[in-house]
């Protein structure tokens, strides 16, 4: 946790004007340049990030400062996603989950999510039908909580990432990033995993109706 | 294999230890070291073992070691009585990118389920919450390197153990890509995060075998334990903490990249219950050259006291028979010495019962330490009459990693 909360004061120039959501994953080079950059932000985000990760090193996915603006570092750490992670899969579509946590006294509302590898990406919730079978369908946002907590996890509200155009595969890293209502985006790293589970959001059939359902929600809403 | 100097293998406050709060936990995240419970207590250079899960204060079922250190677990920690050994190849086709890719994954869902914590995927988290001294140790076969295009790296001890007349070698039971050494204080423990860490690996790996084995949960007896032919096996091991360090560790510039790994063999010895009982206590007591009731030396003494091979009867004969087991297993050099972490195995097929030792053996260079004592035994041990090596491996234990990094990391990046 201690690693996940260094992470928080990396500086990654290239992300400047957004705010980067970055999994600790796997680099040295990366945690050797987060001890030089050790800054009061540094202790601001340790101390929120204590509040809310558990003790796996890398169970956290934290903000990240834009170098050129440290000012922001405190902001930046409003929204972090613990036990991040993208379901892995060689087409079609797939899912990412976590919990999001806000650490600020404000809502935020996540209205969009985009991916490179998903031509397709749409929040989704699961509800139960009056037969009671699991339906998916689209939404128009996730409102995470003041100081609160919002769940994304299979067989309940996720990002859905459909329209694959390559393969995500477990053991690497998939970069998602999520857009609040003013505009604020989110870039999150966030590790690949097998999982048999989820299979109700993959359902060929079921995709197709919810496709056809999303476009035209879509329709209506524009 | 009973060697021939008693010693402990814990010692020294320098043993790895249990982790049991945050701040130790934190600690020995942050810097990479291992800090804890019982080297912040315990600094008096004692035979005993020092992390002996009976002296410490934390009940079993909360028992917690920190996977990021230099050195992996499951090796110098008290032997848990529940562990299951799994042998698995990469798949046709799967090369270095992949090996990558799983170290990954296996890294990540073994530092959170040794914390508690379920790996992400995790369905059952629930499973995961008590960790019961959990150790989940990974390491590479012989045949991993080339299909990874590592042969540069691989450790010149890194090949498959020689032949041996008495082996009768099922292969079922032989070699494997990598090795996965799961064990703990509760079996639900271990059967968890042997699904969670197969769960994840599927498209990589294909199972080639796995071993399960247990303990006397019951008795804490350190590093010894008993067998079901009632054998006191696992007395004498080397002080891994102290003097012998060397003997199970590697150390720096043996092999570049691999300090800190150790290298472990594993032999799946068939033990022949039913002859077994044909034996009477005295042939039993000869064959082995220890006492049955508490394990030691036939020529007197306790259980830790050395075994006198040179002793006669009053007929001038060896009161340690020339092929009793402690004698033919006795180091003829210093360096012929491993640590033995074995676990029974008694499972059914059918109506029948298979029974055996699940022989694991650390070292810094089985070419050197086992093989030798193997080749002494091979040649002569009245223990052969009753036992016969079934299965046979040899894994090379990869040294630990800190976190943000990965198990072979220093192998697999650019």
């Amino acid at each position: 946790m201690l690693f996940a909360a260094l992470f928080a004061a990396s500086s990654v120039a290239q992300f400047t004007g957004v705010r980067r959501l970055r999994a600790p994953t796997f680099s040295k080079e990366i945690m050797n340049r987060t001890f030089a950059t050790l800054t009061t932000a540094t202790l601001l985000a340790f101390s929120l990030a204590a509040c809310s990760t558990d003790d796996a090193e890398t169970a956290s996915t934290e903000a990240v400062a834009p170098e050129t603006d440290m000012s922001t570092a405190g902001m930046d750490a409003a929204l972090t996603l613990e036990d991040g992670w993208v379901k892995s899969a060689d087409e079609g579509m797939t899912g990412a989950f976590g919990t999001l946590t806000n650490h600020t006294a404000e809502d935020i509302e996540i209205v969009s999510v985009e991916a490179d590898f998903a031509d397709m990406p749409q929040l989704h919730e699961t509800v139960t039908d009056s037969a009671g079978a699991s339906q998916m369908q689209q939404v128009d946002g996730f409102v995470v909580p003041a100081e609160g907590t919002y769940e994304l996890a299979p067989g309940g509200d996720h990002l859905m990432l459909m329209g694959l155009n390559e393969a995500v595969e477990s053991g690497t890293t998939a970069d998602v990033t999520l857009v609040a209502d003013d505009g604020t985006e989110w870039l999150l790293e966030l590790p690949v995993r097998e999982f048999d589970g989820a299979e109700e959001t993959y359902d060929e059939g079921q995709s197709e109706m919810n496709m056809d359902m999303d476009s035209d929600e879509m329709t209506s809403d524009q | 294999m009973i060697p021939s100097r008693p010693q402990s293998p814990g010692a020294g406050p320098g043993r790895r230890t249990l982790i049991g709060g945050g701040l130790a936990s934190l600690a020995a995240a942050g810097a990479g070291v291992v800090v804890g419970r019982e080297s912040l207590g315990d600094q008096s250079a004692s035979s005993e073992l020092s992390n002996s899960a009976q002296d410490s204060p934390v009940p079993a079922g909360e028992l917690k070691y920190e996977f990021y250190a230099d050195r992996q677990t499951g090796v110098a920690e008290e032997p848990q009585p529940y562990a299951t050994l799994i042998a698995l190849d990469l798949k046709d086709g799967a090369g270095r990118e992949e090996l990558q890719r799983l170290m990954r994954i296996w890294t990540d869902d073994s530092a959170r389920l040794m914390s508690g914590a379920g790996p992400l995927t995790d369905q059952e988290p629930e499973l995961a919450k008590r960790t019961s001294g959990l150790t989940i140790t990974v390491g590479w076969g012989p045949t991993l390197f080339a299909k990874a295009e590592l042969e540069e790296v691989q450790p010149t001890w890194a090949k498959p153990l020689p032949a041996f007349d008495k082996d009768s070698l099922d292969p079922a039971y032989v070699g494997g890509d990598l090795v996965l050494q799961i064990a703990a204080h509760s079996p639900m423990t271990v059967a968890h995060a042997q699904q969670e860490l197969i769960n994840g690996a599927e498209t990589l790996v294909d199972i080639r075998w796995i071993q399960t084995g247990f303990r006397e949960p019951m008795e804490r007896n350190g590093w010894s334990m008993r067998n079901l032919f009632g054998q006191v096996d696992g007395t004498v091991q080397p002080v891994i903490d102290g003097m012998d360090s060397g003997l199970v560790w590697q150390e720096e510039g043996q092999e570049p990249g691999w300090d800190n790994a150790t290298a472990m063999v594993i032999r799946r010895i068939a033990m022949d219950m039913a002859s077994w009982e044909r034996a009477d206590r005295p042939a039993r007591e000869n064959a082995i050259g220890r006492d049955l009731s508490d394990g030691a030396p036939i020529t007197g003494g306790g259980a830790d006291a050395n075994a006198d091979l040179e002793a006669t009867n009053d007929l001038g004969l060896r009161v340690i028979n020339p092929a009793a087991h402690i004698r033919r297993a006795a180091a003829v050099e210093p360096h012929q010495r491993f640590l033995r972490r074995p676990y029974q195995f008694h499972e059914s097929v059918g109506t029948q019962m298979q029974t055996g030792l699940i022989f694991i053996a650390f070292q810094t260079d089985p070419v050197r330490q086992f093989v030798p004592v193997q080749q002494r035994l091979d040649e002569a041990d009245l223990l052969n009459i009753w036992t016969q090596a079934v299965g046979s491996a040899l894994f090379a234990i990869l040294p630990g990693v800190a976190p943000g990094g990965y198990l072979g990391e220093q192998f697999l990046e650019g």
